[in-house]
């Protein structure tokens, strides 16, 4: 026979079935025999099984079809053919998977500013008078991708994308610069450290070479870090 | 099994370049994996953040994924990292009471089977969901994770403990815990009594 105290012990076991037949024939006689055990054991009943019971949370479709399509226009690098970034004559490069590497450091010539002085922050802002008190200062951020052998024929579209923006290659578009031969973005954002990386045509994902710091994604992969 | 190869043959063709594939997964997962980070991180905007990043992660490392285990489970314990790392990161900045029940009820639409209730029947026992679900949220991070999986999930005591990667015996532990102290918080709603 089960006593009170090891009734309540057993109670979890009880209503997930995983007593053995002995034991679930000696529970139901103990529960049968005393008001106590039998009332705490109608409440748990009642309770697992509104436990059970409660509506999941969903999620608006449009934020699944959102990831949908960030996954629908992303392809890994290493699956992504690159060539069409790079002069003919550098094509020899890609006999190996460390060339392949390599080469995309080198052709990437990637020139990435940020303002890090809060005082060059007000100074870009000096026509634009806070609030006083207000805490957070929006830091500009220029981005500068500058690719070499992409011209516009070969490169239509770069974007900057990150925690800032959901990594979500739609936001932030650069634009194609033809005076300095680059891809540029400014933007505004709050202090902070924020991952990110480059969208090239919609397709190539690379971390920023020359950022001032890269870490591990959690999965193998890099992405760049931006400290504000 | 046949839940388990569907999910392998996505997976495998995924990997063999059909984005597609990997979109039917987010469908199939869309709402346990939502619901988990929401649960967790008891916050819409944050739910959806991590919702994107689990899924994102999720694509991005499926060649770490070994096909002799559940997709799923695998994708839970990359949302759950995730969360708990959005945890940490909130803590840093403040601490929110655990006794505050979810702040967005607009959410939730209380789907009660027996629609021929009494309207006071139904309103009492919609008052007891609400309170039932105040209890989960009011758990400290450790024991709801382990009450979601087990009873909204309805997940097996040896999945959890792959998932939160803690012993059998530990997992077993937290939930009875945790349980308890649910059955503490609805007894101080109600003012001392304990009946569901």
């Amino acid at each position: 026979m089960f006593s009170c105290k090891e009734i309540g012990g057993l109670m979890d076991d009880y209503l997930s079935g995983e007593l053995s037949p002995e034991e679930r024939e000696l529970f139901i006689n103990h529960i049968s025999g005393g008001k106590v055990c039998k009332r705490k054991t109608a409440f748990e009943e009642a309770f697992d099984h509104d436990l059970r019971s409660l509506p999941p949370f969903t999620p608006d479709m449009s934020l699944v079809r959102k990831v949908q399509n960030k996954v629908s226009g992303y392809h890994k690098e290493a699956e992504t053919p690159v060539f069409s970034l790079f002069q003919e004559n550098q094509r020899l490069f890609f006999n190996s998977g460390l060339a392949v590497i390599v080469v995309l450091l080198l052709a990437l010539n990637v020139n990435f500013y940020v303002f890090m002085s809060r005082n060059s922050v007000q100074n870009n802002f000096a026509g634009q008078p806070k609030p006083a008190g207000e805490r957070t200062v929006l830091q500009p951020v220029k981005f500068v991708l500058d690719v070499p052998d992409a011209r516009e024929s070969s490169t239509h579209s770069v974007a900057v994308v990150g925690d800032f923006n959901g990594w979500d290659p739609g936001k932030n578009k650069m634009e194609y610069d033809k005076k300095t031969d680059a891809w540029v973005l400014n933007l505004e954002l709050k202090p902070g450290i924020y991952d990110y990386m480059y969208v090239i045509n919609d397709k190539i994902w690379v971390a920023d070479p020359n950022a001032g710091k890269l870490r591990d994604d959690g999965f193998g992969g890099q992405n760049s870090v931006l400290e504000l | 099994m046949a839940d388990h190869d569907d999910d392998v043959l996505l997976v495998r063709e995924c990997l063999r370049g059909d984005n597609n594939a990997f979109c039917k997964l987010v469908d199939k997962y869309k709402v346990p994996v939502y619901n988990l980070a929401y649960r967790m991180l008891q916050s819409e905007e944050e739910a959806e953040d991590a919702f994107q990043e689990a899924f994102f992660k999720a694509y991005k490392s499926l060649d770490k994924y070994k096909l002799k285990y559940s997709f799923f489970t695998w994708l839970y314990t990359v949302t759950l990292n995730i969360c708990r790392n959005r945890l940490k990161k909130k803590r840093r900045y403040f601490v929110f009471s655990i006794n505050e029940p979810l702040s967005d009820d607009n959410k939730l639409t209380w789907q009660i089977a027996d629609t021929d209730m009494a309207p006071d029947v139904l309103l009492e026992r919609r008052s007891d969901m609400s309170l039932i679900n105040a209890a989960v949220q009011s758990l400290p991070d450790k024991y709801r994770a382990v009450i979601i999986l087990r009873y909204l999930e309805d997940m097996p005591y040896q999945e959890i403990a792959e998932i939160v990667k803690l012993p059998l015996g530990t997992v077993k532990t937290q939930i009875h815990r945790g349980r308890r102290l649910m059955r503490e918080y609805i007894k101080g709603e109600r003012g001392g009594t304990n009946d569901v």
